[in-house]
């Protein structure tokens, strides 16, 4: 009865179809993104070496910088470009059809694009980091140690890696614009409603530490309110 | 057997099927004919759960209802689309990438096919004629172990030898009680073929 609803081994299937896809359709951005700290190392090197400027350095600070943008633009980008076509006819309708469950075909999106993608390129991204600032020590410390406990703070990226998935199975055209717009719209709406509501109550009762335990309850909530909102999608998209 | 009662579908307030009630059986062939807009392919949509009926009911002997798409379900039936989505690897990766969601997948049955239909199992599928990609997509469909088979204008950009290739091979499909239904307006092609007309109108 189980299996009905849930295998292993098909939820495997599903994931390396995907994989696949996603190679076909982000491979070359997905190197892109992985290899841009190193890519601007490497324009930074040049221009030391055309230019003279011999002071210019890639320091810890733009390295991880560039690793925030990087997230970010993966984040928005690999949804759209991984299963945008879900909602077209002819692409999407294989993708209906393929025998997997509504839940393996869910959980193997989600993975895809909150787990597998990101964690790949991170892994890309401080691996070469960490190469170059054992070629040149100008770099100074590796940005994976710099981070140290930090490096968790990139797991606050899941729900609108999520977020962006929700738009690109559910929106037509515009995926990335309209699921922005929406972001923003709930933020101003968000904003209003909390606003109002700490009006209303004596601020001195709270303090910095419940609110930081609020808001990462807040965040998980949210985790799985979008996968179910996934899953529900899943279910019901039709052509 | 597919038992389908009462079944209407509308996009808007344009109604395209009203109250269609027909019974599907095993190890036959259902011609389905109709003038463009009278719904075959809404109706193969249906049947193979891609869309909600706004009334009526469809009964399949597994996996439920079409609309639900249990994997049982979608394992059992098969829709071959007159339009195909781009996949850019070769029939032999086609095979090895789809026939693991199938297990009463026939790998002897689709390469018999292949070589039978003239197509080369190493060329990318991206770079194929549609008639050439048509002819791996029947291949796989008809050793794709579904008990219910859909066909959205099979026959359309096969040459001749390959249509005949076609109806010998659908003719044996439906010997091991497998359900074909065909929307065709090439009627001749599947003339000798069907055992069943189904004809919509508007």
């Amino acid at each position: 009865m189980m299996e009905r609803y849930f295998s292993f081994s098909r939820l495997g299937s599903v994931l390396k179809t995907d994989l696949q896809n996603a190679r076909k359709n982000m491979g070359l951005s997905f190197l892109l993104m992985s290899t841009s700290g190193a890519l601007t190392y490497l324009f930074v090197l040049i221009l030391r070496w055309l230019a003279g400027w011999n002071e210019l350095t890639l320091g810890g600070d733009a390295r991880g910088f560039i690793f925030g943008v990087m997230i970010a633009t993966l984040c928005i980008v690999t949804p759209a470009r991984c299963y945008g076509s879900v909602t077209e006819v002819r692409a999407g309708r294989f993708f209906l059809l393929l025998p997997a469950s509504v839940w393996e075909k869910s959980l193997s999106m989600i993975l895809i694009c909150a787990v597998v993608i990101p964690v790949a390129a991170c892994a890309v991204y401080f691996g070469l980091d960490e190469l170059l600032c054992l070629i040149d020590p100008s770099c100074g410390t590796p940005l994976l140690k710099l981070m140290g406990e930090e490096i968790w703070g990139i797991t606050s990226a899941i729900p609108y890696s999520l977020t962006f998935l929700l738009g690109a199975i559910f929106f037509k055209k515009s995926k990335m614009a309209k699921t922005i717009g929406c972001i923003l719209l709930f933020y101003m709406v968000g904003s209003i409603l909390a606003g109002s509501f700490l009006g209303n109550i004596d601020i001195h009762f709270l303090d910095t530490a419940t609110l930081s335990i609020d808001l990462s309850w807040f965040s998980g909530a949210m985790g799985l309110i979008l996968m179910a909102l996934i899953v529900w999608r899943v279910r019901t998209l039709q052509h | 057997m597919v038992e389908i009662d009462n079944l209407s579908f509308r996009y808007g307030r344009r109604e395209v099927l009203s109250q269609l009630s027909l019974t599907l059986e095993p190890g036959k062939i259902y011609g389905l004919f109709g003038e463009n807009g009278t719904g075959k392919t809404t109706f193969l949509s249906l049947l193979c759960g891609l869309k909600k009926p706004s009334g009526g009911s469809i009964r399949v002997p597994v996996g439920g209802t079409p609309w639900q798409r249990s994997p049982e379900f979608l394992e059992w039936v098969y829709f071959l689309p007159d339009d195909f989505s781009v996949y850019s690897g070769t029939p032999v990766r086609f095979e090895k990438d789809f026939a693991p969601f199938r297990k009463g997948f026939d790998k002897e049955g689709y390469y018999r096919l292949l070589e039978r239909f003239g197509i080369d199992i190493h060329q990318r599928m991206d770079r194929m004629s549609y008639g050439q990609l048509k002819k791996v997509h029947i291949a796989f469909a008809l050793c794709s172990g579904a008990g219910l088979l859909l066909m959205d204008e099979p026959t359309n950009g096969l040459d001749v030898p390959s249509k005949a290739a076609f109806c010998e091979t659908v003719k044996r499909f439906s010997l091991g009680q497998g359900t074909v239904v065909i929307a065709t307006h090439q009627v001749q092609d599947v003339a000798d073929l069907i055992d069943q007309t189904l004809s919509l109108a508007h």
